[in-house]
């Protein structure tokens, strides 16, 4: 578990479960060199998947090129070796932004399961252990703070939603989470 | 005399005049039932919720329609009758009907019971 978390109770869970570490975060941002060269072709290979489906294609039609260097600028920063405070809320940032360009959830999942799927694929291609790493220990890393980060913007999702019910009926937040937790027959 | 007490005197009260009344919950807005008597089997936090619930609504509605103060909710199914009232800020009360009985003027006496125990809760504030 991380010690940059304290202050968050649900990434102080996330992390002891996940196992995201500090050691994750060193073995991250040793693999930037490697691994930041190989972004822009995957982003590419991304959004060539999400051009050709025709869900996704309405969503980046016309923005293609702006949307990448968003991408890659994304991609990088998770190999940057920050990871506390601002790293966290800029994904939360990420996921108001999608919440507001009114990207389905779908479509978040489906893209980090691409990523993920890729990263695994490249960390395999590439001469870790000449540079003292390990393919497994490095695709866990990568895996893990993807976790992280679709968690981040999935909760944009649901904060999204129960604002929209608290404003179409009035309830507060605690009453809402109230009928949530209601013991169900 | 405590409020809880003098809550749970006023609802015997009530009850004996109107014997049609079969439980009573008073709640907060946020639906958590803090006095009620109620029959076997139903459970206060359901109770609590559904009613906070309904008031809410109820208020959207009011302010979205004209703006006028709700007074209650008055619920009819073939086996029983239910009222939601706003009792003050924060608070709500909820009466369980038998279908028989006179509910018309069942509402009518519990909208001044929620009106007084509308004062005697927000005193608390």
């Amino acid at each position: 578990m991380s010690n940059l978390y304290i202050s968050r109770v649900d990434l102080q869970a996330l992390t002891s479960i996940n196992g995201l570490s500090d050691e994750d975060f060193r073995h991250l941002a040793h693999l930037g060199p490697m691994v930041k060269p190989h972004i822009p072709s995957m982003t590419d290979a991304f959004y060539d998947r999400l051009q050709a489906e025709p869900q996704t294609a309405p969503h980046v039609a016309g923005r293609v090129e702006q949307l990448k260097t968003t991408h890659i600028a994304w991609l990088t920063s998770l190999f940057d070796g920050q990871y506390g405070e601002d790293f966290v809320v800029r994904q939360e940032r990420i996921g108001k932004a999608h919440v507001v360009a009114k990207i389905p959830p779908l479509f978040v999942a489906a893209s980090m399961s691409f990523l993920r799927a890729a990263f695994t694929e490249l960390l395999d291609k590439l001469a870790l252990e000449q540079a003292g790493e390990s393919v497994g220990r490095c695709s866990g890393a990568v895996l893990r703070l993807l976790d992280l980060c679709q968690y981040l913007i999935d909760r944009a999702y649901e904060e999204d939603r129960l604002d929209r019910l608290v404003d179409a009926t009035g309830m507060s937040r605690k009453l809402l989470e109230n009928l949530i937790s209601l013991n169900q027959r | 005399m405590n409020k809880a007490h003098l809550v749970t005197t006023r609802m015997q009260q009530i009850v004996a005049d109107y014997p049609h009344i079969a439980g009573w919950s008073l709640v907060s807005r946020d639906g958590v039932s803090t006095l009620s008597q109620l029959e076997d089997g139903l459970d206060d936090q359901l109770v609590g919720a559904v009613a906070a619930a309904m008031l809410s609504i109820g208020d959207k509605w009011s302010e979205r329609r004209d703006d006028s103060a709700m007074e209650y909710i008055f619920m009819g199914h073939s086996k029983h009758r239910t009222v939601f009232l706003p009792a003050g800020q924060d608070g709500a009360l909820v009466l369980l009907l038998r279908p028989e009985g006179n509910w018309s003027q069942t509402v009518a006496a519990a909208c001044s019971l929620a009106d007084e125990f509308g004062q005697m809760l927000d005193q608390r504030q």
